[in-house]
């Protein structure tokens, strides 16, 4: 098999005493993956360390199969959409995306070709001729976006994409982004709001504090988290003699009570009492309308984590 | 397929040779161009050279009732040139600050290193461009207008008689030659500073005082040492004794020798090129 698009072993940042990553391993195909993790968590250190512009303190960051050190030509198969906005304001969107494409190496006329083409990609064709000064923080963002995918790259390392942008705008990068893996390209995205990675990919990165927490799905996520409770939402039309019977089972952590209709379980081991209330109901010892996992949200799982 | 090969999508296009750093030069170039104190100090910088050449207009009785009679006598000789070239050092030391001290301490400032070193541009090719830019830009206030001095004097001749390119010819290389040396030794020294700077304006002022104090310094341990070699050290007298051995004049009162002034100057390029290009350097493996 050959080289992932990106591989990362053994990575660690540090700041003097600050740890911003810390043992970092990661492989990463093609799709969208996202990089999630609250603010802080190091997830611009690990792109910014990625893509060269920042030393690791430890251990290596490959690209296509190569070491990211000293290989400059790498980066034309790569895309970065940094989060801090970059501009040079006094420049138009179009002579911005054209001045990175040139540094590309491509010729006056494809650069412009290529501009054009990414400009209007992300919706901004209207745009390219306007002042970068001039523009919305969520036209910026496109921007920025734009000039990451002017040159078809194979890897997109997008920072916070969406930040500043309006609901429509953010559904229609969403899009564009989703597009981008379906093509076979390697994206991978950081947020600290859950949501939006949530409804582009189902593959995800977990950062804590510097460190990889969890990888893959939400259920692989959840799985990592034996030791942390889990809470089932169960509506019955009898919920005393519900709550009675599962709080004499051993995995239970707790019962509570939630209005006329609604029992909450804590379990760690949600798929032991999720199998009891299936055969429970069965046998006609408990009543059971509906069963939910209130917690298999990311949003849920971020605060779990982040607690 | 391996689910991770995309070797068939890989880009083909190729560099070339050169690319990024011309490409980081026009940017730099334009975005200088762009700012109207930029026009401003450059349309100053011009100022001596046309003085010269409305000097050597008058003198050559080109103007009815001026000029001695019988036509042309005056001519600019190595030393005019040197005294140009040395009114020059002036603008070249405000237009420097002004342009070059922001070059690449702003790009640091606004994060454009990320945009730049996430392409295929290497920091040889960055450091380069900008190098470039400001040479460029130095040359067109110090070397140029020196260059058309040269040319207006050579070709102001009473009619009939033949221009004075050949005759002249000699004091091109020089003057291109010292108009070069002073921009790019003063270009590297600024973006030095603006290398290892957080702002533009940081880099001016650290420039400034650089500039400001290495003479003085000089100037007290040429006394303290009783040694004119050690004067070299100051900006100013450094110059001034490369100016007077490239157009062969005696050397001025208490000048250091032009192997110190030489040194000196090699020294403290080798000196700026080192702190620029450790100061600007994308990838770099701590193990």
């Amino acid at each position: 098999m050959s080289a992932p698009v990106l591989e990362v072993s053994g990575l660690s940042r540090w700041y003097g005493e600050v740890i911003a990553l810390s043992d970092v391993s990661l492989r990463l195909g093609p799709g969208v993956t996202g990089l999630l993790g609250p603010n802080g968590a190091g997830k611009s250190t690990l792109l910014r360390t990625v893509t060269g512009l920042l030393p690791p303190s430890l251990g290596e960051a490959r690209l296509f199969g190569e070491p990211v050190r000293d290989n400059p030509r790498l980066f034309r198969r790569v895309g970065f959409c940094p989060e801090a906005d970059a501009f040079w304001e006094d420049l138009t969107a179009l002579e911005f995306v054209r001045t990175l494409a040139r540094l590309h190496g491509f010729g006056a006329r494809e650069a412009r070709e290529r501009s054009l083409r990414a400009l209007d990609r992300v919706g901004l064709a209207d745009r390219a001729r306007k002042r970068i000064a001039g523009l919305s923080h969520g036209q910026r963002q496109r921007v920025k976006f734009a000039q990451a995918i002017l040159h078809d790259p194979d890897l997109l390392l997008l920072d916070e994409p969406f930040n500043g942008m309006d609901p429509v705008m953010r559904r229609q990068t969403m899009d564009l982004v989703r597009s981008l893996g379906e093509e076979g390209r390697a994206v991978l995205v950081s947020s600290h709001i859950l949501y939006e990675v949530e409804a582009l990919t189902d593959r995800f990165l977990l950062l804590l504090r510097g460190r990889l927490r969890a990888e893959g799905g939400i259920e692989d996520i959840r799985g990592v988290l034996d030791d942390i409770p889990r809470r089932l939402v169960v509506h019955t039309p009898d919920p005393r003699r519900l709550a009675g019977a599962a709080a004499g089972k051993e995995t239970v952590l707790g019962v509570r009570r939630d209005g006329a209709s609604r029992v909450t379980i804590e379990t760690t081991r949600a798929d032991e009492v999720l199998r009891w209330l299936t055969s429970a109901a069965a046998s006609g010892e408990v009543r059971v309308e509906e069963v939910f996992a209130a917690d298999e949200d990311l949003e849920s799982l971020f605060e779990m984590l982040v607690r | 397929m391996p689910v991770y090969d995309l070797a068939y999508r890989r880009t083909s296009f190729d560099r070339k040779i050169g690319g990024g750093l011309w490409a980081v030069a026009r940017r730099s170039l334009r975005t200088s161009l762009r700012s109207r104190w930029t026009k401003i100090l450059f349309a100053l910088g011009w100022i001596p050279a046309l003085g010269a050449c409305a000097f050597l207009y008058i003198q050559s009785g080109a103007l009815a009732g001026f000029g001695p009679p019988g036509g042309r006598s005056f001519h600019f000789q190595p030393n005019q040139y040197h005294l140009l070239l040395n009114w020059s050092r002036f603008f070249l030391l405000v237009f420097a600050v002004a342009v070059g001290s922001g070059a690449i301490a702003e790009d640091r400032r606004h994060y454009a290193f990320e945009l730049y070193f996430s392409r295929p541009l290497t920091s040889l090719e960055y450091v380069g461009g900008k190098f470039l830019a400001l040479v460029g830009l130095l040359f067109a206030i110090t070397g140029l207008p020196a260059l058309f001095v040269w040319l207006f004097d050579a070709s102001l001749v009473p009619e009939g008689e033949p221009s004075r390119f050949g005759e002249t010819a000699d004091l091109l290389p020089r003057l291109g030659g010292y108009g070069l040396v002073l921009s790019a030794a003063t270009a590297l020294f600024v973006l030095a500073f603006s290398a290892n700077s957080r702002s533009g304006r940081h880099a001016a002022i650290f420039f400034a005082i650089f500039f400001v104090l290495s003479q003085p310094v000089a100037e007290m341990l040429g006394q303290i040492t009783g040694s004119d070699a050690v004067r070299a050290l100051g900006y100013w007298r450094c110059f001034e004794a490369i100016s007077r051995e490239v157009f062969e004049l005696p050397r001025g009162f208490h000048g250091p020798p032009f192997r110190a002034a030489a040194a000196v100057l090699l020294a403290a390029c080798a000196l700026a090129a080192f702190a620029l290009r450790s100061a600007v350097r994308p990838t770099r493996v701590v193990r």
